[in-house]
């Protein structure tokens, strides 16, 4: 590992990023502050537990949605309904008159909280958070392929959300 | 001229920069031909920058206060015990309260190491340690109990909220007749039921969360004590034949029907370090508790 690399700086760094995508795993922000300051703990606590060839950013978001996989099982078991529209939030809401882009970056945004979970954190890992199919991969512990085709469903549908798919036919 | 034919995957992969140099070119070449797949490979183009224009507005918004400066305090921890640069392993930080009367069976799983050669992947490992320091951190910012205990007898529900955290324990069971209700419920009751513990106070229930096994094979039950002024998130996993209660975290009670997200915290970190299986459906729960009567 880089001896150069301070584990702590790259937390801070990340957490934005890591705060978003908790955010749109779960749809609350006290869970997706609470997946995020969990899994900077546990990577503090096993930094050298992050394989050699495995990106930081991907690491932490392999722990994030591990975390929260294991909080969703336990809310099913509990027969707890999660509520996905309660819990989605729009962001960045900053009083200012909202633009028709705005509106419209919202509209995705809530296409994309629609979206099945397993497709969901696909298009999350790789076209948002531009991590390779490969290291997706490695986040979800599923094969490639099964990346390639959740990914595919997942921009398909979003194309047809938005309406940016309405003259396209099906390949 | 020869017409390829390329699927979605291919197509979208190309898209994304992922295809190999050989059939980059060739679904270029077949791109000057073919509008309607130029179309295809536009459309899972602007999916992806419409997903990523979108989300980057989440970036804007300011990283709550209070999120950043838990983590710059886990990470000013972990530093002060010289871990913060990778070192193999990280001292477990000292803030856990050792318990006060550990009548139980040793509730540490002395099982920890049986399996972890068996696991693979490097995350798989990085959750295979089991750190007190992590629990002692998630604790300090959260819930304001905890540790590994087993039972506390004794009149430690007391009205006096007074005496300090660590003086008091965490109150699993108040008496020798909610022990026993508690083992009762523990070997019998399905997940999600809730049971009374208890007669002289009506309003403390037990409530049964999930059944698992942790890695040592050790059957385990998540529960929910919620006290008139008090609730605690709990793990009991069987052993020696008794139900030994080998985490707890208290809060204090909100009057929701929910755990405090940063005990749940505290709870995902302990569930992680004993490497908890997936939560057994109603049906194997109720196997694996008849076949450990």
């Amino acid at each position: 590992m880089d001896c150069e690399f301070d584990l702590g700086e790259a937390l801070i760094e990340l957490l934005p990023r890591l705060r978003r995508f908790a955010l749109k795993m779960a749809r609350s922000s006290d869970v997706a502050d609470d997946l995020v300051q969990s899994a900077c703990e546990r990577a503090l606590a096993t930094p050298s537990e992050r394989g050699e060839s495995v990106p930081f950013d991907a690491w932490m978001f392999r722990i994030i949605r591990n975390l929260w996989i294991d909080r969703l099982r336990r809310l099913k078991t509990q027969g707890t309904k999660v509520d996905i529209e309660e819990h989605i939030e729009i962001s960045g809401s900053d009083g200012r008159a909202e633009t028709e882009s705005k509106l419209t970056l919202q509209h995705v945004s809530s296409a994309i909280d629609r979206l099945p979970d397993e497709q969901r954190e696909v298009l999350l890992l790789i076209c948002v958070e531009e991590l390779s199919y490969k290291d997706a991969a490695q986040v979800l512990d599923v094969p490639i392929g099964t990346i390639m085709s959740r990914l595919a469903r997942a921009r398909l549908k979003l194309a047809e959300m938005t309406g940016l798919a309405s003259a396209q036919g099906a390949g | 001229m020869q017409r390829e034919s390329f699927d979605d995957e291919t197509l979208m992969a190309y898209a994304d920069g992922e295809t190999d140099p050989s059939t980059s070119l060739a679904i270029e070449q077949a791109m000057r031909t073919d509008a309607q797949l130029a179309a295809r490979v536009k459309l899972f183009r602007d999916t992806s920058v419409m997903a990523k224009q979108a989300m980057d507005e989440m970036l804007n918004a300011k990283v709550p206060a209070s999120l950043e400066a838990s983590v710059r305090e886990a990470i000013r921890r972990t530093s002060a015990n010289g871990a913060s640069k990778g070192q193999p392993n990280p001292q477990p930080l000292r803030e856990v309260p050792p318990p006060l009367i550990d009548q139980a069976p040793t509730t540490q799983r002395t099982d920890r190491d049986i399996r972890s050669v068996a696991q693979p992947s490097w995350f798989a490992k990085a959750l295979g340690v089991a750190n007190v320091g992590r629990f002692a951190m998630a604790a300090s910012v959260g819930a304001f109990a905890i540790g590994f205990l087993g039972y506390l007898v004794g009149s430690s529900q007391t009205q006096t909220s007074d005496l300090a955290a660590t003086q008091r324990g965490i109150a699993i069971t108040a008496s020798a007749k909610e022990r026993g209700a508690f083992a009762t419920a523990m070997s019998n009751a399905s997940s999600g039921t809730s049971v009374s513990l208890g007669e002289n106070e009506p309003s403390s229930t037990l409530e049964v969360v999930a059944t698992f096994r942790d890695r040592g094979d050790a059957l385990c039950r998540e529960f929910r004590v919620k006290r008139p002024n008090e609730a605690t998130t709990g793990v009991a996993c069987k052993s020696n034949g008794e139900w030994a209660v080998t985490f707890a975290a208290a809060s204090p009670a909100s009057g929701s029907d929910y755990a405090p997200a940063s005990s749940e915290a505290t709870l995902d970190a302990y569930l992680t370090s004993i490497q908890a299986g997936q939560p057994l459906s109603l049906e194997e729960e109720k196997e694996a508790l008849g076949a450990a009567q």
